[in-house]
Formats: structure tokens, C-alpha cells, sequence
């Protein structure tokens, strides 16, 4: 036996949990009553009258950034909702053994009405239906990003051409939120075809600052690194550009991709307009180029 | 019982108990029947997908995503808090918790910390859920030759790591050899 099956077969007998039988566990039954909940329809909810209007986002970038950086930390470290994890608690473990540390965070969750408002915008914006997602916009919805010290407000047909473009790679967004100067700040990841292929964790650049009135998505304002409304992660989409550039390099004419610059020096061309099927079939083919299959 | 309910309870009765101790080993025990569940739930939406030649797989394919899932979700919440409240954060982020049971196995575990990411994550799947080569390119989603590649890969590196360096011959021998 060499070195590295030595090493391996320690590894397999340091095992820190062989398998055994779960006591107690469900039922396959009873699971599938827990997960066969009938699912709420989206509907547009009754304005309720009762509540004030909540503010709205517009102020400048220093009274946000004030607010923000008086008011989170209070709150953050009240335990409204009961669930903090206590220090120290994770695994039993027995006398001859030690742990490597787990890192605990408390929790601070923002109100529960507003925890459903944003589930159910994550949910949406995952499933990839253009239609049940510009329906959770406010009729008064505004999509906007800081430039500088100037608050720019882009148009709704770019955000539902971006969104087709999100869905085509399968892009999963994931929001960790607290309270905070909008009804819920929020650090945002996106996971999509990208990373998959590339077998890259997402970027966390950017900080979301979204308000809901009447049920609805009101605002949805970005503090980013980068100029204007680039979604994707840098180091995702440069690989796949550099591929396109090399490879496909004629499906860059006609306004169609658009060359910017990330914060961080980089630069590359992203898709911007009206190409979804074509991104896909080129990332597909990227992904083949590498070796990689892609889940339908 | 309609048939995706019978495939389902199959998965279910057959493979809950390794999927269980998948997440127990990278969760811990008090959280790894709610991860579990969590599995579950994703397998019963996407039970139409389901190889059943490979269901095992597959599963082990889920449950690293909600593991993942729940790493980055329980991590970020500390980083926003951080971010937001404009200190970085105290510590670097920890691998995830691996109880050790014996003393004899801390510095295989400890090397297995020092891997990168993408080869601790394939030398558990065969090391310790016991997957072959084809199940692990079915639950991390990659071809069997970029599997066999990656894994003898794996092994090296963690070889290297546990082997010792060679004695150095000290002056005195090295002298008396000399001589």
C-alpha cells in the first residue's frame, strides 16, 4: 500500500458520523404532508389602509448611509424574534473528542410581514417567470443604482430584458436580510449557469436596499461597486466573455453585448439585450468546451 | 399512492439514514434533521428528474447544495451584520464543524481542512458516503474522467500533507558519512 492509499484509508476510518439508523425519523408519509402544502397563488394583496405609508427611499446617499449606520446596529442585536443561537452550542461531542470551532451568529430577522413580502420576491425571481415577477412590481416601482452621488432610476423594460436574461441561466438569487433604513437591507447573491460551470461560489458586492408598499415592490435600490445595473459577478461572466470573444467573436456586433468595467479594474462584455436563448446556447457550449454538463 | 409518491417513499425509506449522516457530518447532529428535511423537500419537487439507477447519488448531489445553501446563509447573515455595521469581520471564515473523535484522527482531519474546498468536498463523498466514481460524477455533476482526475488529485494532495518530511541528516552524521 503507497502513501496515498494510506492516507485515504485514514481518512475513510475518521469518520466523524458513520451512518446509522435515525430514531424517531418521519415517515415518508408524513414528509410528503409537510411538502404538499397547497402553494398561495400570487395576487396582488388589498392595500391595507390601516398601516401608515411607509417613507419612501428617495433621500440622499449620506442621510441613507446615516440612517443606516445609527439605526442597524441597535437593532441588529435585539432579539426580536426569539431564535438567537446561543454561544457555544453545536454538536455533542464525547470526552475524547474535540471540536473544530463553529462560528455562531446571532440572529436578528426583520418583521415577519416583510419576511414574506421578500420570500416571496426570492421565490419568484428564481422561477424564472418573467410574467408572475414584473407582477410583484408597484405600478410606482423604481429599480435604482447610485453613481457617484446621483441616484439613477432605470426603466422597467430593462430590468424584465435582464430578467429574461437571468432565467436563461437558470440564475438563483439568495437574500440574507436585517431591518434596517429600508424595509429590508439585504446582502444578495446570484448563483447561475456561470458559476455552475465555472464550480465558483457567487460574489457578495453589492448591498440591496428594497421597500414594499401595498403588498408590492416599491424600490429596489443597489450600492455597488460597478457603475450602473451590471448583475452579474466578475468572475464569472469574464471567463464565459473571454470564451465568447475568442470563439463566437460575431456575436458581439450589434449593440447587443455591452463592454463594461468592474470597480475592481477588470473589464469584459456582458449580454444585454434580447438574447436569452442565444446566451444559453453559448454558455451551454462554453460548458461543453470545458467538460462540464449543465442540468436541463 | 400515485407512482412519483411510491418512487419518493422508496428514496425516502432506502436512503434517509445516509442522508441523514451526509449532513450530521457537515451540520452537525442537532441540525442535520432539518437539512435533511430540507433534501427531502427538494427531491419530492424534482422527483421527475430523478435516475433511480444513481438515486443515492443524486440525493448526496441535493443535500451539498442545501448544505451549502445553509453555510452561506448562516455566514452572510455575519458578514451583513459586519458590512452594514462597518467592521470587518474578527475571523476568517471557518471550514465547516467536523467533530473529531479520537485524538489519532485530528491531524488527517486537520489536513483535510488545509485542502481546498472542491477536494475535501470529493474526498468525502468517496472516503465517507462511500460513493464510486460514476456516483460521484453524478452528485457533484461532472464527467467520470474529470472525477477519477480530481479524486486521485484529492489524495495526493492529502498523501502530501500527512506524509512527514524525510528526516534531515544532521552535520554530525552527515560528517561521520564523510568520513
Amino acid at each position: 500500500m503507497n502513501d496515498i492509499d494510506r492516507a485515504f484509508d485514514r481518512l475513510r476510518e475518521a469518520n466523524p458520523e458513520p451512518t446509522r439508523v435515525v430514531e424517531d425519523k418521519p415517515t415518508a408519509r408524513q414528509m410528503l404532508a409537510t411538502v404538499q402544502r397547497p402553494r398561495t397563488p400570487l395576487q396582488r394583496p388589498e392595500p391595507d389602509r390601516s398601516r401608515p405609508r411607509r417613507r419612501a427611499l428617495a433621500v440622499a446617499a449620506a442621510a441613507f448611509a446615516a440612517v443606516v449606520f445609527a439605526t442597524v446596529p441597535v437593532l441588529m442585536f435585539v432579539d426580536r424574534s426569539g431564535d438567537e443561537v446561543p454561544a457555544g452550542e453545536g454538536p455533542s461531542t464525547t470526552a475524547l473528542s474535540t471540536t473544530v470551532p463553529q462560528t455562531t451568529v446571532p440572529v436578528s430577522s426583520i418583521d415577519p410581514e416583510t419576511e414574506g413580502l421578500v420570500d416571496t420576491f426570492v421565490s419568484t425571481y428564481n422561477s424564472g417567470d418573467l410574467e408572475a415577477f414584473m407582477a410583484l412590481l408597484h405600478p410606482d416601482f423604481r429599480r435604482e443604482t447610485w453613481l457617484d452621488e446621483d441616484l439613477i432610476t432605470h426603466p422597467s423594460d430593462t430590468l424584465s430584458t435582464l430578467y429574461e436574461v437571468d432565467a436563461a441561466l437558470h440564475t438563483e438569487i439568495t437574500l440574507v436580510c436585517v431591518p434596517g433604513a429600508a424595509d429590508a437591507v439585504c446582502m444578495p447573491t446570484r448563483f447561475d449557469d456561470l458559476h455552475r460551470v465555472l464550480e465558483i461560489p457567487p460574489s457578495e458586492v453589492t448591498t440591496w436596499f428594497l421597500t414594499f408598499e401595498d403588498g408590492l415592490l416599491r424600490t429596489w435600490t443597489e450600492r455597488r461597486p460597478n457603475v450602473g445595473l451590471i448583475p452579474y459577478d466578475a468572475e464569472a461572466v469574464t471567463p464565459f466573455a473571454n470564451w465568447v470573444v475568442a470563439n463566437r467573436p460575431e456575436m458581439l456586433g450589434g449593440s447587443r453585448w455591452e463592454f463594461v468595467f468592474f470597480s475592481g479594474g477588470s473589464d469584459t462584455w456582458i449580454p444585454r439585450q434580447g438574447i436569452a436563448a442565444e446566451v444559453a446556447e453559448l454558455v451551454s457550449e462554453w460548458a461543453d468546451s470545458l467538460g462540464v454538463t449543465l442540468e436541463e | 399512492m400515485s407512482s412519483d409518491e411510491a418512487t419518493f417513499a422508496r428514496l425516502y425509506d432506502e436512503h434517509y439514514d445516509e442522508v441523514h449522516a451526509f449532513c450530521a457530518r457537515r451540520v452537525g447532529w442537532s441540525d442535520a434533521d432539518d437539512v435533511a428535511a430540507e433534501v427531502f423537500t427538494a427531491a419530492w419537487r424534482r422527483i421527475a428528474d430523478v435516475d433511480l439507477s444513481f438515486a443515492r447519488a443524486w440525493l448526496f448531489g441535493v443535500a451539498r447544495k442545501v448544505v451549502l445553501n445553509q453555510w452561506r446563509s448562516t455566514s452572510r447573515r455575519g458578514r451583513l451584520r459586519e458590512r452594514i455595521a462597518g467592521v470587518r469581520p474578527s475571523q476568517p471564515e471557518q471550514p465547516e464543524a467536523i467533530v473529531v473523535r479520537r485524538a489519532e484522527d485530528q491531524d488527517v482531519i486537520a489536513a483535510l481542512n488545509d485542502l481546498r474546498a472542491s477536494d475535501r468536498e470529493i474526498l468525502r463523498l468517496a472516503a465517507w458516503e462511500e460513493l464510486t466514481g460514476p456516483e460521484i460524477a453524478v452528485a457533484l455533476n461532472i464527467s467520470l474522467s474529470a472525477t477519477q482526475q480530481r479524486l486521485h488529485r484529492a489524495k495526493r494532495r492529502l498523501a502530501a500533507l500527512l506524509v512527514p518530511e524525510p528526516p534531515r541528516a544532521t552535520n554530525a552524521a552527515e560528517g561521520e558519512a564523510q568520513a
